[in-house]
């Protein structure tokens, strides 16, 4: 696969790609973690999160009218030449290489605890990184594609499941109003923004998805199909699990799963949400470590991807298992999810100002 | 071109063995016939060791026969048991399933167990730890019944013996899960779980025990005699005026505070209990009759609408509203008095027998128990803003202050297929 060939694809390919990448998250731990920001009041936080990421959403996305076509990497070379792209590209490389490393170690620790508490943890996530590779292998237009036909299977049965605990909720769940006061609600509602950190992507996309008029629908779009579920999981969790028992599932949708029950017959929904939890894992993983390999290489200004994808396979795998023990996994997770907002849309604001200032001097000069 | 062809060929070959290989059998392939599925799992105080854990295990061959009848092999045609029995005094529960596993042959997998039954010894003892465990635990099912037994688990399944019912399974899930048997509730391991942990509402059991009556000589011993011809339902599991070859009983509900029994509600209390939390669906209650105390009025009488809860804080303490809206159906008026044409005595009668019965239900849990099991605390948390200012409140220890003005209305609205008592000609 070469660098240069240009594949294009479209918006609902692009959205449904973005939210993926946002909303695996519902499957991990989100809910729960809304819940711990502000108790009963979490689903106010997602609120929070959300409104946070649409006006920097929307900031970036005013600041990025000027750069038609071009992708970030290029973008940060018109603000600081070669340098600053290599700065820009080896940030978001090891982003994303975090991202995937401490994904699969997670899901496939996930998968060790819910379904093969006897397999090994190296061949559970060999499953996830077999997979993996033979996505990149594909290509890109592969993957996007895929995302567009899987994605519909994966809300439908996260609808499912969120209408199968309705026996389970009670409106009082939601009390104490405040939960744990307006100030949590908005501090933590704010650094959560990083769950959206995902975001960033958007602005790897351009020269996949063509005029900026589409990078800015692709974006709105991703940002409020994927904002719309991040709420109202985290509603539903609230609802269904009261404070603070919602606290304690290590995994908050399937331990939701697990209570649906419709008489005899309609029980053990888990099987749907494995089913779905590991389609949407494999999706996640697949375009964070493509787009790593893809940075890496277009920062590097490598021709070629697939020869990358081995090497690249053999060091997250290596990587994933640095930390000592789930534990270790959760705590660098949550440096990510408090912080990752500062990587998403600060350094890609940054950039995009410094790009901008650059232009308009340039212009300036040029009119002189 | 043709080059292409032959690798994609040998990809495919290659990636259609890998799977072929990795998916036919991984690490935690388990063959059905190799494991052991307890249906129930027993919980006591231990002698040799912290806890006593019972197993009632299924015998697959024998239920798919119908149990008691020819094993699945055909040959021999030696009475089967539809499930046998394990014991063990262990530290805790998973190293209980260790000491197991060195004894019978076949794995001993819990995604099958319907019930947990708790002694009352332990249950009064405390019971979280166990809970937390099994809560941890992947195998448990969070929908299995949990039950306070009267009697030691082990003997108590040992009494378990279905009659109509060949699957044990079947059995638990038909006895404990139905909507129609209101002297105890549907409890989960779930609902056990949520209560257990919040600090708006304790958690309740089903309680049961063994009825050890075997003949009807022995049933004028039993119950108490001042209660017959009142309510149905004012007895514990072993009190029952029952005699059955079925000898285990489920009858009202145990209570807990902070994790431990504190007490037990009879089956009529039970009753009043799904009534105030909105659970009941319908039973026959038994009134006197107004004119002829001898005589009784059998009613069905069902919820109509989920109670309203309104929940009132002055000066510190708590002021329950509750409504209940019943509505009932003449099942059989003794007396033959007319009450198909004047309704309304024998409503505002009922309603009020109906409203002490909740009054006394309530009272027993502030004055007796001091436990909210009936959850009102969801109510109170609602006048506060903050999850501060509700701790500080200290709702438990609060509850048992808190004052009930208990409303109930009921219609009757059906007659059975008599539309007017005619009474004997003399």
């Amino acid at each position: 696969m070469q660098m240069g060939n240009r594949i294009r694809f479209g918006s609902f390919e692009a959205v449904t790609f973005i939210s993926n990448l946002i909303c695996t998250k519902l499957f991990l731990y989100y809910t729960r973690l809304t819940m711990e920001d502000a108790a009963n009041a979490g689903w106010i936080s997602a609120i929070v999160s959300g409104i946070t990421v649409l006006i920097m959403l929307t900031v970036l996305l005013r600041m990025y009218r000027k750069f038609d076509g071009k992708d970030i990497l290029d973008i940060s070379e018109i603000a600081g030449g070669k340098f600053l792209r290599f700065i820009t590209g080896t940030v978001i490389t090891l982003s994303l290489f975090t991202l995937t490393v401490v994904v699969i170690r997670k899901f496939s620790e996930d998968m060790k605890i819910v379904s093969l508490p006897v397999s090994p943890l190296s061949y559970v996530m060999s499953f996830f990184i077999i997979g993996i590779a033979l996505a990149c292998f594909f290509g890109l237009e592969a993957i996007v594609r895929f995302h567009a036909i899987v994605i519909p299977v994966i809300v439908a049965g996260f609808v499912v499941i969120l209408l199968g605990v309705t026996p389970q909720m009670d409106i009082t769940n939601l009390m104490p109003f405040w939960g744990t006061g307006i100030k949590d609600i908005l501090t933590k509602g704010f650094l959560r923004s990083s769950v959206y950190g995902e975001m960033a992507v958007l602005f790897l996309l351009p020269p996949f998805l063509g005029g900026q008029e589409k990078v800015r629908r692709v974006g709105y779009g991703a940002f409020f199909l994927s904002a719309f579920f991040m709420i109202l999981g985290s509603l539903i969790y609230i609802l269904a699990n009261p404070y603070p028992t919602g606290l304690e599932p290590f995994l908050p949708i399937y331990n939701m799963t697990r209570v649906i029950a419709f008489g005899r017959f309609f029980q053990r929904i888990e099987a749907l949400f494995v089913f779905i939890w590991a389609m949407a894992a494999l999706l996640y993983l697949t375009s964070t470590f493509y787009f790593m390999v893809y940075t890496f290489a277009k920062t590097a200004g490598l021709k070629y991807i697939r020869p990358l994808v081995l090497p690249f396979i053999v060091i997250v795998f290596s990587a994933a298992f640095i930390p000592d023990s789930l534990m270790e996994v959760i705590s660098i997770e949550t440096y990510i999810i408090t912080g990752g907002w500062l990587v998403a849309f600060v350094f890609t604001g940054l950039i995009l100002a410094a790009a901008s200032a650059r232009k308009r001097v340039r212009k300036e000069k040029c009119s002189k | 071109m043709k080059h292409r062809q032959k690798i994609t060929r040998a990809a495919v070959i290659l990636l259609s063995l890998v799977v072929a290989v990795s998916v036919s059998g991984c690490y935690d392939q388990r063959e059905i016939d190799d494991l052991a599925y307890p249906l129930a799992v027993g919980l006591d105080i231990g002698e040799a060791n912290i806890l006593r854990m019972s197993l009632q295990l299924a015998a697959p061959l024998a239920i798919g026969g119908g149990g008691g009848g020819e094993s699945g092999g055909g040959g021999g045609g030696a009475a089967t048991e539809t499930t046998s029995i394990i014991t063990v005094d262990t530290p805790s529960i998973y190293s209980g399933l260790d000491l197991i596993n060195n004894i019978i042959s076949k794995e001993i997998n819990l995604s099958h167990a319907k019930v947990i039954i708790i002694s009352r010894a332990l249950a009064e003892k405390g019971i979280m730890e166990y809970i937390q465990a099994i809560q941890r635990g992947r195998e448990f099912r969070p929908n299995m019944f949990i039950l306070v037994s009267e009697d030691p688990p082990d003997e108590y399944l040992a009494n378990l013996t279905p009659i109509l019912e060949s699957n044990p399974s079947k059995y638990y899930e038909l006895l404990l899960g139905k909507d129609y048997a209101s002297f105890f509730e549907d409890i989960r391991m779930s609902d056990f779980h949520f209560a257990s942990e919040v600090d708006f509402r304790e958690p309740t059991a089903i309680l049961t025990g063994i009825n050890k009556k075997e003949r009807v000589d022995q049933l004028a011993q039993s119950g108490n005699k001042e209660l017959a011809g009142k309510m149905e339902g004012v007895y514990q599991p072993a009190d029952i005026p029952v005699v059955s070859e079925l000898k285990n009983v489920v009858m009202g509900m145990a209570v807990f505070k902070n994790g431990q029994m504190v007490g037990t509600l009879n089956g009529a209390e039970s009753k009043c209990f799904q009534m105030v939390t909105g659970k009941y669906e319908h039973s026959y209650w038994t009134f006197p009759d107004e004119y002829d105390p001898s005589k009784m009025v059998v009613m069905d009488i069902m919820q109509r609408t989920s109670p309203k809860i309104k929940a009132v804080i002055k000066d510190g303490k708590v002021f329950i509203d509750l409504v209940l809206d019943l509505e009932g159906d003449f099942t059989s008026i003794q007396s033959s008095s007319d009450f198909e044409d004047y309704p309304d005595q024998m409503e505002n009668r009922a309603s009020e027998m109906i409203k002490n019965e909740i009054a006394a239900m309530l009272k027993k849990t502030t004055d007796e128990f001091n436990s909210d099991i009936c959850g009102f605390g969801r109510y109170v948390k609602g006048r506060f803003m903050t999850l501060d200012e509700w701790k500080k409140f200290n709702w438990p220890e609060r509850y048992s202050d808190t004052e009930f003005n208990i409303q109930v209305k009921l219609k009757i609205r059906r007659t059975g297929l008599i539309i007017r008592s005619m009474g004997h000609p003399g």
